[in-house]
């Protein structure tokens, strides 16, 4: 053990101090106990509940929307007065966070926001920001210090950056929602890869289950109800990829299979979900997935065949790379029987 | 029935209060937030006691702590916040009470990339061997010690210790 090493212990176990605990067994075990209630009668629970167990555990309960393709609606006028200040951490590559604090002012016409940004610890410069644009407007700018605000006239269910947005730049973002405002406030701090550093653009899941983004634009999208959990896939017209509400969880492994059509991905390790597209035109889809996973098949606008498999527990291992499918059976475009069974690489 | 689900419950509230300071302090580092710390511990926590039947109670803790690991590379890669109601303000934390070492461990570790952050606190703080790292992190034992060989040499690079008694 060399002195650089004794350094990293004693100082690791110093700052490890700083920390506290703020967890409760009885709170664990009531939000587990409360889900598996909820599966074994098979309904949803009422809003206040679900909200419990969902921030806690993962899962996403939402009453049934029907999903278009539609902006979102304008916010009632904001009433004239100071919004409660938001503040947002960004620990993002380094242990001294920086705390950006967000002041709000409306006028009833137009929604002012002030931003300032310090190192929490103290030392260092405060740098500050303006920002304004209409009340009930999708609204955003660039303020110093690569931070990027965003205000969304809807109090949204989640948001995400968006489709075929440039991987120039490495964003760390956050966002706050308040519902008796019916505004949602995005935060995003640019670390640009390279020379640029581009403006962020958002796509979210609205208050009313439309999925909209900053631009307008129009999105395919297909909703599967799959472990009591209502599962959005979208997709846009010219864009490679697609996108998830809630987000697909990290790809631990990806199943390649040797230049087929079919891509699924996900399903290992700490990983509980796997989701897969069918070739064009492959129709009576069976997917049957490993014991105690769930599947839901369905079809986007486009023609292509979908599936979600959801499995009801968390592997214990990272080293568990098998496929949370066995095997994915379908009639071709050509109307022959295909039976592809994934295997992990 | 009942029985069962009282050995479990007070199983696991057993287990709680024996590992949950230690996985707060490990999140804690690997996060550097409070705020965060306390989100993933829950639900690492909650995670474990969702497969407690699965889990024997000697593997808990290393059970606890992958899906702890897991969820902070989940949230980094996937940058995607749970929409929170507005929120007060956050507790301050006194800076000057930290030691020196702990201020100056601080801010060596802002140079490391997240990998390598992960893997100094699990080996240096956790004081897993590198084939635990390797199995915590889902990686090749190999990466373990190159990532942490690099990791090393950028600390190096950043700590000169004293010589003579004098600060550097």
């Amino acid at each position: 053990m060399n002195a650089l090493e004794e350094k990293l212990r004693a100082g690791l176990t110093d700052l490890a101090e700083e920390s506290a605990v703020h967890v409760q067994p009885d709170d664990l075990i009531g939000s587990v106990t409360v889900l598996a209630r909820r599966r074994r009668t098979g309904r949803l629970l009422i809003a206040a509940a679900a909200a419990a167990a969902a921030g806690l555990i993962g899962w996403t309960a939402l009453s049934p929307h029907p999903v278009t393709v539609q902006p979102s609606p304008a916010a009632s006028p904001l009433a004239p007065g100071e919004l409660t200040p938001q503040f947002f951490r960004f620990p993002y590559q380094n242990l001294t966070p920086d705390l950006v604090t967000v002041a709000m002012h409306s006028d009833g016409s137009t929604l002012r926001l002030s931003v300032s940004t310090r190192p929490e610890y103290g030392g260092g410069d405060t740098t500050n920001g303006e920002l304004s644009g209409s009340v009930g407007s999708y609204f955003s700018g660039k303020l110093p210090g690569n931070l990027f605000v965003a205000v969304i006239p809807d109090a949204v269910e989640s948001v995400q950056l968006n489709l075929g947005t440039e991987n120039a730049t490495a964003y760390d973002y956050r966002s706050r929602v308040d519902k008796a405002a019916g505004l949602s406030l995005v935060v995003a701090r640019g670390y640009p890869l390279g020379t640029s550093l581009g403006t962020p653009s958002y796509v979210w899941l609205g208050s009313n289950g439309v999925i909209s983004d900053d631009k307008g634009s129009a999105f395919d999208s297909l909703t599967l109800t799959v472990n009591d959990t209502l599962f959005r896939i979208y997709q846009r017209a010219g864009i490679e990829g697609f996108g998830t509400f809630p987000a697909t969880r990290t790809v631990n492994h990806v199943v390649d299979p040797d230049g087929s059509e079919i891509a699924v991905w996900g399903g290992t390790g700490n990983t509980d979900q796997s989701l897969g597209r069918l070739p064009a035109g492959a129709r009576d889809v069976t997917v049957t997935p490993r014991k105690r996973v769930e599947v839901a098949v369905g079809t986007m606008s486009d023609g292509r065949t979908w599936f979600v498999a959801t499995a009801d527990y968390t592997s214990a291992s990272n080293l568990d790379i098998r496929p949370l499918v066995r095997s994915i059976s379908y009639t071709d475009a050509a109307g022959k029987r295909v039976t592809y069974v994934p295997t992990m690489k | 029935m009942f029985g069962q689900r009282s050995r479990r419950t007070q199983e696991f509230t057993t287990f709680v209060d024996s590992s949950a300071r230690y996985l707060a302090r490990t999140a804690y580092l690997l996060t550097g937030s409070q705020d965060l710390a306390d989100d993933l511990v829950q639900e690492a926590l909650t995670r474990t006691y969702a497969a407690w039947d699965r889990v024997r109670v000697q593997d808990a803790t290393a059970y606890a702590r992958r899906v702890l690991v897991n969820l902070t590379i989940d949230r980094h890669r996937r940058s995607e916040p749970v929409p929170l109601e507005w929120s007060d303000r956050p507790d301050a934390v006194d800076a000057h009470a930290r030691s020196d070492d702990a201020d100056e461990v601080a801010r060596m570790l802002a140079g490391l990339t997240p990998r390598q952050r992960r893997i100094v606190v699990l080996r240096y703080f956790d004081d897993l061997t590198e084939a635990q790292t390797a199995e915590c992190l889902g990686i090749s034992v190999g990466t373990v010690k190159s990532a942490c060989s690099r990791a090393l040499a950028s600390l190096r690079e950043q700590y000169t210790p004293a010589t003579n008694g004098e600060p550097s």
